[in-house]
């Protein structure tokens, strides 16, 4: 698939680093705990791909990396919106697998192990400074921002050259367990972030 | 009416610890009095600071173009205190713009650096030195002759211009912070001699007042 595409919308990452030193190192910082498990979540407001419409759609991702995140080796597992069309959840599965080039496009040069993709129910929500992410049975999740010195908006790192989003708001993982594909990680306590992406392909 | 401050300072400053970028201190967690509690990449923290007074003044003393640093080090996480500070002042400055430094500097006039004062256990004693401070575009660089030598360059930021920057932190310099590498970097005084080349830095205009 080499048609054009974009997306814009809202992304939550809940790891288990103590505090994240791989956005702001472009990965080449060592994970806090020398790996990274961690899963992401994108609220996607809106989003085409060739004639196929992608907007009001959740994606979220399972990702575990043994080492610094520039190295690869990444172990990689798709959650695609049950909403979802065949057609979208093709495009999804392109785009967030890294195949449809864009941002994402260098997780083809990193993921070493692909677990597939599952058409399941994700509820993304945000109210404040608070964002909820939810797969019934596998995800459930409550992500805080980090509040900075002014004691009222959250600390943010911005102007990064982060492929993910140039700003960052950085938080916790207030309550952060995922469970799918003999992983049990309860990320509770850990570095968090969130921001808006806006992505284009290929 | 309120009280106008005794002293303020405006200027830039940068410094550069032993950390692997990014020092965990500034956006891992906090303490109640916002002191920080994570532990140093290395365990323990060495940073020099350097400050340049673009304009600045204590009472009716001018403090404008003078500069100054503060060398400190915590054992452990900053948060838990016990810190040996050392400063320097600018040796331009006379006795009383010196004797205002130091007690800027030196925590006894409130703002920022009075709220570390109360983290030290041993002070080194003070010394006045030339000190040279440089701004160019995403490099800082700081100099005192025989002593300190640091160049730190801002990591280069999304926009292809200017560098990343940490916004709305808790940090006694600045809430806005650039984050930073270092290029060059040697500190040898006193029983230290380090070399954080390679390491986190940063570097902000500042604004301080007190009383």
């Amino acid at each position: 698939m080499t048609e054009p595409w974009r997306l814009a919308g809202e992304f939550v990452i809940s790891c288990s680093c103590d505090w994240c030193p791989c956005a702001i190192s472009l990965g080449r910082a060592r994970p806090t705990e020398g790996r990274c498990y961690s899963w992401f979540a994108f609220r996607v407001d809106e989003g085409q791909a060739g004639e196929v419409p992608l907007g009001r759609l959740n994606v979220a991702l399972l990702l575990e990396v043994p080492g610094k995140m520039a190295e690869g080796n990444y172990t990689l597992g798709l959650y695609l919106d049950e909403r979802a069309s065949e057609q979208q959840r093709r495009w999804l599965e392109q785009i967030f697998s890294g195949q449809a080039g864009g941002p994402p496009g260098w997780w083809r040069l990193v993921v070493a192990s692909y677990l597939g993709a599952r058409p399941v129910p994700i509820t993304y929500e945000g109210d404040g400074h608070r964002r909820r992410v939810t797969i019934p049975k596998l995800l459930d999740a409550l992500v805080e921002a980090e509040i900075g010195a002014d004691k009222a908006s959250p600390v943010r790192i911005v102007n990064i050259g982060y492929w993910m989003a140039p700003e960052v708001v950085l938080a916790r993982g207030t309550r952060s367990r995922i469970r799918d594909w003999g992983r049990n990680w309860d990320l509770s306590g850990r570095s968090a972030e969130y921001g808006t992406f806006a992505w284009q392909g290929p | 009416m309120p009280v106008p401050p005794t002293w303020r300072l405006a200027g830039e400053y940068l410094e550069n610890c032993n950390c692997a970028v990014l020092c965990p201190c500034i956006v891992g967690p906090r303490n109640e009095r916002g002191g920080a509690l994570a532990r140093p990449t290395e365990g323990h923290c060495d940073v020099p600071v350097v400050f340049e007074i673009g304009e600045g003044g204590f009472g009716a003393v001018r403090l404008d173009g003078l500069g100054a640093a503060i060398v400190i080090r915590t054992p452990e996480a900053m948060a838990a205190g016990n810190w040996t500070v050392g400063l320097y002042l600018d040796e331009r400055a006379d006795a009383a713009q010196r004797e205002a430094l130091e007690t800027i500097f030196g925590g006894r006039a409130g703002g920022p650096p009075g709220f570390l004062a109360s983290l030290v256990t041993t002070r080194l004693p003070t010394r006045v030195v030339p000190i040279r401070f440089e701004k160019d575009g995403r490099r800082r660089r700081a100099a005192i002759p025989g002593v300190l030598e640091v160049e730190i360059e801002g990591l280069p930021g999304a926009d292809g211009a200017g560098e990343v920057w940490l916004d709305n932190v808790r940090h006694f310099a600045a809430r806005r912070l650039a984050v930073a590498r270092a290029t060059r970097s040697a500190y040898r005084d006193h029983d230290f001699d380090w070399d954080h080349t390679g390491r986190n830095g940063h570097y902000a205009p500042f604004t301080w007042q007190g009383r």
